[in-house]
């Protein structure tokens, strides 16, 4: 009996224990199936998803956005979903829209060259580039560039990234300050929210949605909670709620099933560890 | 040591710059706290080679010392370093979008893209090998921090909404409730300590900024 | 889209799906050679391209407009360069001068985003959004309140937690801990989105899905 007793407080030791490369080849394949073989669930939309939809809904035709992408190729995975779901949303809406890149990721280009393969570049959609819409490129100094950019555009930039001075740019006529804009939307994997919570929302009563990843939900919504922001997407999941809405299933929306999946079983993981942990504690005993 | 060799000049010059911004957001006096800014957009734009600087000399270093099983690794660095800068100035002498060169491009979409997700991705094995290692029940602290993160998980999933419609509801009221006021006492809090550290850089007591 | 065809194409997909095989052989396998190359070639393309991006900029911010005729850029281009005299054992002193503008501007910002957002935006947030418009709501603000009130509590260390703020000390680190198990349940979709990438790039380039 105490050699049984032992063998099983081994057992339960062993589960403890077990190589964590057996984990990694699990998650390679239990993410990999869903793909292969795909299934949809219908998901339920959230508030903060429904506030960040409906302010974009009711801005009238022509209104000014900021397209801040504070991202870089990092951030594709989660903010992808929710940056090209939101410049469909523009263009259904026929809004105009400025595109800056501050903050820590210098590889602007390659996200501004994916979005637009994913949601169609601007031309094809009737916009004019100088009249509907303008890409001013990277500018470096982070907080300090957003704060001035707030304060006076063209302190920041005063060409837009293909060497246009940005008078000679009619969308950036009578555009100088944050006031001008309409709706600054952020699409944020480091400080680029607080930046615009700050130098933007509060200071200067521009709306602003935010669109985080995972880490940055507890802060949005207490920020959301406090109207320091009028809706965010969270991460792959917002972004399909977004896409729900938007009645455009994207990138989001396909993965959806193998995130639920790999969330499922990491639950029932800790569930089996925890239980496993009791009964070596027991056996101990 | 001359006048303009000392710290407490520095500090002074910090300072009068910080007064500057504080008062062009809160007063119309003309104190070009907008002309400070701008010029700090201007020198973050230099500041960015310093690490990469750092980086060069460090990998100099080694390859030159022929630091047992590093400097090999150090000059394959330097190689595709000079590959991606020559090319990437390369295009912008020509055009001056570094991005029109072709090699440049190929690079960035075929080398650097897929290996920054990936570097990010190793994170996601780590997540489950974490929970199962780290999200036990051995007090009650670490018994409630693990419930919340399930459940957290949980109202995040749509698989929980298609079992039962009400399941993900703990979780989201977990976190939009009583995780929100811990992340808003706690931003108010290092918001407080933010104003503090930055008072006392200010009046000297902080040095860790200067280079030495 | 159909698989492509164009060897350069084809190249650079099996070079990134290679790439990132030799990545994960850190975890699936162990540590090897093929994973440091790999390490060090991402990063080294990585500081090629601030290095890139870092040139363009100050010819865009400075250079221009200097060519322009603004020629006071002109001290901004030596106080730029001059921060590289940080690199010198005998002149490290002169660096200090243009990072004491940064960081003064940098002091300056920080003070007032604390002060605005951080610190008095919550704050009339959680004081005048206590009623709500219906009394789930109002109990839901209610607790957000109370949860404030008591983090900040078990934050300030000037005074010991006895006595009347035993309590609301203890409070508050419960409520820290259920911030931190957000945290932690919230990341999980993040890092998995992240590794969920690669993995869907790999099984499009090998023929598992389509292209």
């Amino acid at each position: 009996m105490a050699e049984k007793e032992k063998e099983a407080q081994d057992i339960w030791t062993r589960i403890l224990n077990i190589d964590v490369r057996v984990f990694y080849w699990a998650c390679l394949i239990i993410l990999a199936l869903p793909l292969i073989f795909p299934f949809t669930l219908p998901i339920v939309v959230t508030e903060p998803t429904r506030a960040a939809f409906n302010t974009i809904q009711s801005l009238p035709e022509g209104s000014l956005v900021l397209y801040y992408m504070e991202c870089g190729v990092g951030g594709w995975p989660e903010l992808m979903g929710s940056m090209v779901a939101s410049l469909k949303h523009i263009y259904a809406k026929r809004l105009k829209f400025v595109i800056v890149n501050i903050g820590y990721s210098v590889d602007h280009k390659l996200t501004f060259d994916r979005i637009f393969s994913l949601a169609g570049h601007p031309s094809a959609r009737g916009y004019k580039y100088g009249e509907d819409w303008a890409y001013f490129g990277f500018a470096s100094g982070m907080e300090t560039a957003m704060a001035s950019l707030a304060k006076n555009f063209r302190s920041v930039y005063r060409e837009d990234d293909f060497g246009t001075s940005i008078d000679q740019l009619p969308i950036m006529r009578n555009v100088n300050e944050a006031k001008d804009f309409k709706l600054v939307l952020c699409f944020n994997t480091a400080g680029g929210q607080s930046w615009v919570r700050a130098h933007w929302t509060v200071a200067n009563k521009v709306p602003s949605i935010i669109a985080v990843i995972g880490a940055g939900l507890a802060q949005s919504q207490s920020d959301f909670k406090a109207g320091m922001n009028s809706g965010f997407w969270f991460s792959t999941r917002g972004a399909a709620e977004y896409e729900g809405l938007l009645k455009a299933p994207g990138i989001s929306s396909a993965r959806m099933s193998a995130l639920d999946t790999m969330q499922l079983v990491t639950i029932l993981c800790v569930i089996a560890a925890n239980f496993a942990f009791q009964m070596s504690k027991r056996r101990k005993k | 040591m001359s006048l303009f060799q000392r710290r407490e000049i520095v500090v002074v010059l910090t300072t009068a710059v910080a007064v500057a911004v504080i008062a062009d957001y809160w007063t119309t006096l003309p104190v070009y706290g907008g002309t400070f800014m701008e010029w700090a957009v201007i020198l973050g734009a230099f500041a960015m080679g310093l690490a990469g600087f750092s980086t060069i000399r460090y990998h100099i270093g080694h390859a030159l010392k022929k630091t047992k099983g590093l400097w090999v690794f150090s000059v394959w660095w330097m190689i595709v370093l000079a590959i991606t800068v020559l090319t990437g100035l390369a295009g912008l002498a020509l055009t001056f979008k570094a991005e029109d060169n072709p090699i440049y491009i190929w690079i960035l979409n075929n080398v650097y893209a897929p290996l920054n997700i990936a570097e990010y991705g190793l994170t996601g094995f780590f997540t489950i090998s974490a929970s199962y290692r780290l999200l036990r029940a051995r007090t009650k602290s670490s018994l409630v921090f693990m419930l919340v993160a399930l459940l957290v998980m949980l109202g995040s999933i749509a698989i929980s909404e298609a079992i039962w419609s009400q399941l993900p509801v703990p979780g989201q009221w977990i976190s939009s409730v009583p995780g929100a006021a811990g992340e808003r006492g706690a931003t108010i809090a290092m918001g407080i300590g933010s104003v503090i550290f930055a008072l006392r850089a200010m009046t000297g007591r902080e040095r860790g900024y200067l280079p030495e | 889209m159909p698989y492509p065809t164009d060897p350069i194409i084809l190249v650079g997909i099996w070079t990134t799906t290679i790439l990132t095989m030799f990545f994960y052989s850190y975890v699936l396998y162990k540590e090897s050679g093929l994973f440091r190359i790999t390490e060090y070639t991402f990063v080294a393309s990585s500081v090629g391209l601030l290095l890139v991006t870092m040139v363009k900029v100050v010819i865009q911010s400075c250079i221009r407009p200097i060519m322009a005729g603004a020629y006071g850029y002109i001290l901004l281009f030596v106080l730029g360069v001059l921060m590289y005299l940080r690199f010198s054992p005998k002149y490290i002193w002169i660096s200090r001068w243009p990072f004491a503008i940064v960081v003064g501007v940098g002091l300056g910002l920080e003070i007032r985003r604390a002060l605005t957002s951080d610190v008095i935006a919550n704050v009339r947030g959680t004081i005048f959004s206590m009623v709500g418009k219906d009394l789930l709501t109002t109990f839901n603000n209610l607790i957000i309140t109370v949860g404030v009130v008591c983090t900040l509590v078990y934050f300030t260390f000037t005074k010991e937690h006895i006595g009347p703020l035993k309590i609301p000390a203890r409070l508050g680190r419960w409520f820290l801990l259920i911030m931190f198990g957000t945290y932690f349940g919230s990341m999980a979709i993040g890092r998995y989105s992240l590794l969920l990438d690669r993995i869907n790039d790999i099984l499009r380039v090998i023929g598992l899905l389509p292209y």
